[in-house]
């Protein structure tokens, strides 16, 4: 198959003695189209992995290629501007002494004024912005400058387009119906993106496939749907989504004895009578019922609007979480009654 | 990387004659040495310390207290007073002592031909560098710990003496550590008011006695005790850096206070701007206007017209060869580069007289090295290609002046996020455009100060300019100094107005940039 990129075996140093990595055994690809993420905490090294992919950081290990050609290794680079990737920086990085149109025409050098000029128009009325055009940067608002950073990015029809966290500094109300314009945006154009984000909802809302990273390297990469819900590791699992972890037995071939009772039909099967297990659950595997027999005691509780989250202990000792419809208000220290219903049963080694 | 050898290599050929001045330190002692020592050594040492101890109090008086009224109260014409308090800078420290030695002439009870008239004249002239930083100190804390204290029910008197004061400290130290650093550096004002001190010293061993290396080994000496000053300078400037808040600053409430202590507020802060500005300018107009015919004469347009010519080719080339170097810096930061940088950057503290003696004894070896060569080979007399010319007058400018132009411009591509240079290199653009189109429209105020700024200290400077210019060229800080020290005062007062007029130019622009931006007045 064709792949718009291609990192395999990438690796890159701290410092230019090469000893300290800061990113290793890094292998990712993107098909045409397709929406990539990068999910991480600050300081993981999602950043430096999207600025050795844009040629700005050199690569001490393993290659990146772009549409089959070779664009990264680690003895030779192939300079940014040759490499028909665009990048969309956290600070927008639009030039603040040009106007909008000025800012989007300014790799444009080899198109005529008519052709830059329907270039503008059609690029602005994208995004519903025809009117800035003879505006300047700080006259926008953030949102407004995103989408402006978004299609300067795209006017030069890159092979690639990276985004650099593009919603952290926008403000909640707005960042929602904008991931949605930018998703579609990007669909449109069809061209192969990379966001870098710290945010999993971000991730959740545009990407096709996400890759976790956490101290330099991935740890899995998947739809939002396996990552939430088949985490592969320990730290995936606590990163993306909320949860709680309890202590499991393996009992027989395919029974996992917990503190809330017998799961059966465990189908993994790589895990000795012996071990000591962890069980993830998820606030969604626990359901409110107040008619159930089964109790547990509100510890804390969280108001979301059209539901609590309430953190709970079971039998004095194992913390759950919960979601419930707002109107069951409860009180701290109250028993209220819950059911399991763990669809996905995840298990880790203790 | 050729940009950055080019950079490394005018670099170095203007620190050369500084290093070379410093190993002077290793000859043989030079014949006057002994004799110096034994006479007036002390009293150099004694008088420039003594000027650059008593200007840094006065100043700390000056500046000081007018920054903090202006800033923390409420007084008639407080807003006209903030801005006018800065106006002394345009008036050059020896100008002012020419005008007052001519308006105190008939007076014989006040003399100001001594060290505390010069502490005096430095002092009203310079107080806006301390006034300037400490105001800025005040107004970046003003509002949160106002209130605060207020909330806190703490006494005004107990939050400035605890809170206030300690907090602007770094910032006065900043500036009252200039001050002192100009007056040491000062040679017009002292040798017009007959103060030994090392400016004067280096000048009469070298150019009176003839014995350069006695000079420059005084010199070296002299420039061991500036060193201190600027370890004092560059070790606060780093502390200020940290205690600046990049907060969004939200207008503060001034006290308010009754009528009779505004007023004694208002006179407080009249007293430095009457006598740093308003007393010797208009003494100046007067003077050329009325008491002599200086305009009438060809003579003070030709000199203008030097000056002007002079200044603004000095300053054109400084602010060039700042951008090479700031712009090579940023395309790709080497330690070394940076060193030299800094290196270059400790021009502004080493007096005129030490730069003179550090460019013209190198150049005028050179010269006779090269006329010795074209006379054996080729028999043949080519001249003086390096002393005596311009070429090594821009080249003093350039090692003493760069400073504010290369500081300013290193600012301004720091407030230029990386980002941006990215951005436009994933658009594939040369950096030739990049230069062109982004950061030189970016860098458009940076630029603009540091070429007015140089242009008006080109203006005034007096030593380099009166040793190193071409023969027969003259301009208006040297006429000036020639007429005033000639006795004839009001002559020079056309010459000397001339050089506050250009003064006042970038000090207006460089308040709009204050005092508009930033929520200021």
């Amino acid at each position: 198959m064709n792949k718009r990129l291609v990192i395999s075996d990438l690796a890159m140093a701290y410092s230019r003695d090469g000893k300290g990595f800061s990113l290793k055994n890094i292998n990712f690809d993107l098909g045409d189209s397709e929406i990539g993420c990068f999910l991480g905490p600050s300081g993981c090294g999602k950043t430096s992995l999207l600025r050795a992919v844009a040629g700005l950081e050199p690569i001490s290990e393993g290659s990146i290629l772009s549409n089959g050609l070779c664009i990264s290794t680690a003895s030779s680079v192939l300079p940014a501007s040759k490499r028909k990737i665009a990048m969309v920086f956290q600070d927008y990085a639009l030039f603040p002494n040009l106007t909008i149109e000025k800012n989007i025409v300014f790799g444009l050098d080899k198109l005529t004024k008519e052709e830059k000029f329907n270039k503008v128009e059609s690029l602005l009325s994208l995004v519903n912005m025809e009117k800035y055009r003879n505006s300047y940067p700080h006259e926008l608002s953030g949102g407004e400058q995103q989408r402006v950073a978004l299609i300067r990015a795209l006017a030069t029809s890159p092979d690639i387009l990276l985004l650099d966290e593009p919603f952290s500094s926008l403000d909640v109300e707005i960042k929602e119906s904008l991931i949605k314009d930018v998703k579609e945006l990007l669909k449109n154009f069809s061209i192969a993106s990379i966001i870098v984000t710290h945010d999993q909802f971000e991730a959740f809302s545009i990407a096709d496939k996400i890759a976790v990273i956490n101290n330099g390297e991935i740890l899995q990469t998947g739809t939002a749907y396996e990552i939430y819900h088949e985490p592969s590791t320990k730290f995936v699992a606590d990163f993306v989504g909320l949860g709680t972890f309890l202590p499991a037995k393996l009992e027989g071939k395919d029974t996992l004895n917990t503190p809330l009772g017998l799961i059966k039909n465990f189908s993994r099967q790589n895990f000795k009578e012996s071990d000591d297990l962890e069980i993830l659950i998820r606030p969604d595997d626990i359901i409110h019922d107040d008619t159930s027999k089964m109790k547990a005691v509100v510890v804390d509780k969280h108001f979301r609007g059209a539901e609590f989250l309430y953190e709970l202990k079971y039998k004095q000792k194992f913390p759950l979480l919960c979601y419930a419809l707002s109107h069951h208000d409860h009180k701290l220290g109250e028993s209220i009654g819950i059911e399991v219903d763990c669809e996905h049963c995840v298990v880790f080694k203790k | 990387m050729h940009l950055n050898r080019l950079s490394l290599f005018i670099i170095i050929v203007f620190v050369l004659p500084i290093f070379a001045l410093l190993s002077s330190a290793f000859f043989p002692y030079g014949d006057n040495l002994y004799h110096i020592y034994d006479t007036v050594l002390y009293d150099y040492f004694f008088n420039s310390l003594s000027l650059a101890i008593g200007v840094a109090f006065i100043t700390f008086l000056l500046g000081g207290s007018t920054a903090f009224l202006t800033s923390m109260y409420n007084f008639p014409l407080r807003r006209l007073i903030t801005v006018m308090l800065i106006l002394p800078l345009a008036i050059p420290p020896y100008i002012n002592a020419i005008t007052y030695s001519g308006i105190l002439e008939n007076y014989s009870a006040i003399d100001i031909h001594n060290l505390f008239g010069s502490v005096l004249m430095i002092s009203f002239v310079v107080y806006p560098y301390v006034y300037l930083l400490a105001r800025g100190a005040f107004i970046e804390q003003s509002r949160e710990i106002y209130e605060n204290s207020q909330v806190l029910g703490v006494t005004n008197a107990k939050m400035f003496f605890k809170v206030s004061l300690p907090l602007a400290r770094p910032a006065i130290i900043l500036g009252v550590t200039l001050s002192a650093m100009e007056a040491l550096a000062d040679y017009g004002t002292v040798e017009f008011l007959g103060v030994a001190t090392f400016t004067t010293g280096i000048f009469r061993t070298w150019i009176g006695m003839g014995d350069t290396i006695s000079a420059a080994q005084m010199a070296t000496f002299f420039l061991t005790i500036v060193f201190i000053f600027v370890l004092i300078e560059q070790n606060t400037r780093r502390k200020i850096k940290y205690a600046e808040s990049t907060k969004h600053r939200r207008k503060f409430n001034r006290i308010s206070v009754p009528k009779h202590i505004g007023f004694i507020f208002l006179i407080i802060c009249l007293i430095p701007l009457l006598f740093g500005f308003l007393i010797p300018f208009f003494q100046l107009l007067f003077w050329a206007f009325f008491k002599s015919d200086v305009f009438s004469k060809n003579e003070l347009w030709d000199i203008t017209f030097n000056s002007l010519s002079l200044a603004t080719i000095g300053s054109v080339i400084i602010v060039l060869i700042s951008l090479l170097f700031t712009y090579s810096q940023r395309l790709n930061p080497t330690l070394f580069l940076n060193r030299m940088l800094k290196v270059m950057t400790m021009g502004y503290a080493i007096p005129g007289p030490v730069i003179a003696i550090a460019v013209l004894v190198p150049f005028s070896y050179l010269d006779g090295f090269l006329n010795n060569i074209s006379n054996n080979y080729f028999n043949f007399d080519i001249g003086l290609i390096f002393s005596g010319t311009f070429f090594v007058l821009i080249f003093a400018y350039c090692l003493r002046f760069s400073t504010i132009s290369i500081r300013s411009l290193t600012d301004g591509f720091g407030k230029i996020n990386y980002s941006i240079d990215e951005t436009a290199r994933l658009m594939g653009i040369s950096e030739r455009k990049i230069l062109k189109s982004l950061h030189i429209p970016l860098l458009g105020t940076p630029l603009l100060t540091s070429f007015l700024i140089v242009f008006v200290d080109i203006m005034k400077e007096l030593p380099l300019t009166s040793v190193l210019r071409p023969f027969n060229f003259n301009t208006l800080s040297v006429k000036a100094f020639e007429l005033a020290s000639d006795e004839l005062i009001i002559d020079a007062s056309g010459a000397s107005i001339m050089i506050v007029f250009a003064g006042i130019i970038p000090i207006i622009f460089i308040m709009k940039n204050i005092y508009g931006k930033r929520n200021l007045l």
